[in-house]
């Protein structure tokens, strides 16, 4: 009886258990097709369609939402898509083969992450015991590899460090194997961005072909085409836009002056900026040289008797945001004519292309040149400017000191490039170039010289925290010339690869050296 | 509800309306992100977590007060 009762009960018990790990099992696969919303199922056909759209009939067809960032897919290409019975997980990335952006699912709701800001990623990069460098060289090209790209922006998605290309549309870059998942982005006004997962480089030397962005007007919606009223708008926006705290920068410098097209002087340098922010201020930025050297052709060297200005001083002050030209100067802004003669797009956004030049018959020479603000938060991120040529004799002081009473000098081009660079949703001053030129005549000879000075700073890293006020005495003053600042020569500059003997004559040399805005890995990208 | 193409800012009046909660956003450069999502009777939670999620966000709740900023 005993037994009996024992034996019954003991199969109740099991019967129980199992029904039990029945019902958990039960819970376990209804919580699964639950949270995997992405492994479910669907069919789907759609042919030439936008990505928008085509994520709208999966939402439709499975009884999803999406979540994602609208200007994402904007200027995508439409895509066709034929799938029988297959995981919205694998249409997904089909649709969507950019690897830096992920998947995310809870419940009913699907988010389209950008990869970069997962946290799991922020662990793995503290396992890497020690940092290594990896150095790239790369050319830019356009779709049919017809030209080069210059002055183009590339830069670690997110993260502060990045160069420009160089005149011929070459750049290398030191990386750190801290930021080894992360992605390389090259941008150039007009054309659509390529992507590059940092992983995925292998090759010391890679070719990147940009293609051209073509926007409908259509896409854009034009909510304000005043040119005036979009200028003051952005200068308005100024404290959004751009950083509010100092900052240090790490910027390549090189400086040249040519004579009759050959160089005579070239200067290259690291400096370390103490940059100001963009709040109403007049303190001066402050500069420190890092590493330096100076190539000059001894045997040029005497003809030049005056000094032209630019240098580091040039390059800051072309830092437009910091001291607002005339042109962006309400007060003066109606000594100008603004058009808005285009709407490109930069780094994946719309941007307004203005152009503008001063009223006719004006009393003093003023800029003209082109702006190239963002469409969506107004940020101006790109300046191209210069004086017209038939009022350049009136400004000759300006650009000249130091002038000998036995020489005649003409200025024939002045021209300025400023681009910002955005990094999390701040602009930081990217790259200035000046391009001057003048022809000299010496009083007592026959023909005159043409000479061309450029000078040029490109950010290659960005300190947003704990940011470093130099100590004046360790500073040089931004009003240094730089092409008579000496520095002692220093053999190991750029290691060994680029060691360059002095004797050698200095187009050799510069052939050697010029092959792009070369970046020295200084610390590393603290800011994440 | 759906959102096409609109910017943070517009979609937290809406969702401060549903909710009745105050959102605010660390700086005005987040609120001009746009945004698009769709919500069907969804917790106030899953709205904002997957906002933040598409943007790099974080929000910090205390009582019907909200304020959305970076992750850094």
């Amino acid at each position: 009886m005993y037994q009996n009762r024992s034996h019954s009960n003991s199969i109740l018990q099991k019967v129980r258990y199992f029904s039990l790990s029945l019902a958990l099992c039960l819970i376990q696969i209804a919580l699964l097709a639950q949270e995997n919303i992405l492994d479910k199922k669907i069919s789907i056909q759609c042919s030439d369609i936008s990505i928008d759209s085509a994520l709208d009939s999966i939402s439709k067809v499975s009884n999803c939402f999406f979540t994602y960032n609208s200007d994402l897919f904007k200027h995508k290409e439409n895509i066709s898509l034929s799938s029988e019975n297959e995981s919205i997980h694998g249409i997904l990335r089909k649709i969507i083969p950019d690897s830096t952006l992920s998947f995310h699912a809870a419940d009913r709701h699907i988010v389209i992450v950008p990869v970069n800001y997962k946290k799991e990623q922020r662990v793995t990069e503290k396992l890497i015991p020690y940092i290594s460098y990896k150095k790239i060289k790369g050319v830019i090209f356009d779709e049919f590899k017809k030209n080069t790209l210059p002055y183009a922006s590339v830069g670690i998605r997110g993260k502060h460090v990045g160069t420009i290309t160089n005149q011929d549309g070459e750049f290398s870059l030191t990386i750190s194997s801290k930021n080894i998942k992360d992605t390389l982005v090259f941008s150039y006004v007009g054309f659509k961005n390529h992507e590059l997962p940092v992983a995925d480089i292998s090759d010391k030397t890679i070719q990147i072909s940009l293609k051209e962005n073509f926007i409908s007007l259509q896409e854009v919606i034009i909510r304000n085409n005043d040119p005036v009223s979009i200028i003051k708008a952005s200068v308005g926006n100024i404290s959004k836009n751009y950083p509010q705290k100092p900052t240090n920068l790490t910027s390549f410098y090189r400086e040249s002056v040519l004579k009759n097209k050959k160089y005579m002087i070239y200067t290259e340098s690291v400096l370390d900026i103490y940059k100001n922010s963009y709040k109403k201020n007049d303190l001066v930025d402050r500069v420190k040289v890092f590493k330096s050297r100076k190539i000059y052709d001894v045997s040029r060297l005497d003809t030049i008797s005056f000094r032209l200005k630019g240098g580091i001083q040039g390059c800051l002050h072309l830092d437009i945001i910091k001291k607002l030209p005339e042109f962006l100067d309400a007060e003066f802004m109606g000594f100008y004519q603004y058009h808005l003669i285009d709407i490109s797009t930069f780094n994946n956004q719309s941007v307004y292309v203005i152009e503008f030049e001063p009223k006719p018959n004006l009393n003093i020479p003023l800029l003209k040149g082109k702006l190239y603000i963002e469409t969506n938060n107004l940020a101006i991120i790109r300046a191209e400017f210069g004086y017209e040529r038939h009022r350049l004799n009136e400004l000759k002081n300006r650009f000249i000191i130091k002038g000998s009473n036995k020489t005649k000098v003409k200025p024939q081009i002045v021209n300025y490039i400023v681009s910002y660079r955005n990094i999390n949703g701040k602009y930081y001053l990217n790259h200035t170039l000046g391009n001057l030129k003048f022809k000299v005549k010496n009083k007592k000879r026959l023909f005159s010289n043409t000479f061309s000075t450029s000078f040029e700073m490109a950010t290659t890293n960005t300190k947003t925290e704990n940011v470093i006020k130099y100590k004046s005495r360790e500073t040089i003053h931004p009003a240094a010339i730089f092409s008579n600042y000496r520095n002692a020569y220093d053999i190991n500059f750029w290691g060994d690869k680029n060691y360059i003997h002095p004797e050698e004559s200095i187009q050799d040399a510069l052939k050697r050296i010029n092959n792009s805005m070369q970046q020295i890995a200084l610390g590393s990208s603290e800011n994440e | 509800m759906t959102f096409k193409e609109m910017q943070l800012k517009d979609v937290a009046k809406v969702i401060e309306r549903t909710y009745q909660v105050s959102i605010k956003f660390e700086n005005d450069s987040i609120a001009m992100n746009s945004i698009n999502t769709a919500y069907d009777n969804d917790p106030l939670n899953r709205v904002l977590d997957n906002i933040c999620l598409s943007y790099n966000l974080t929000y910090e709740k205390n009582g019907s007060q909200i304020v959305i900023k970076s992750r850094n």
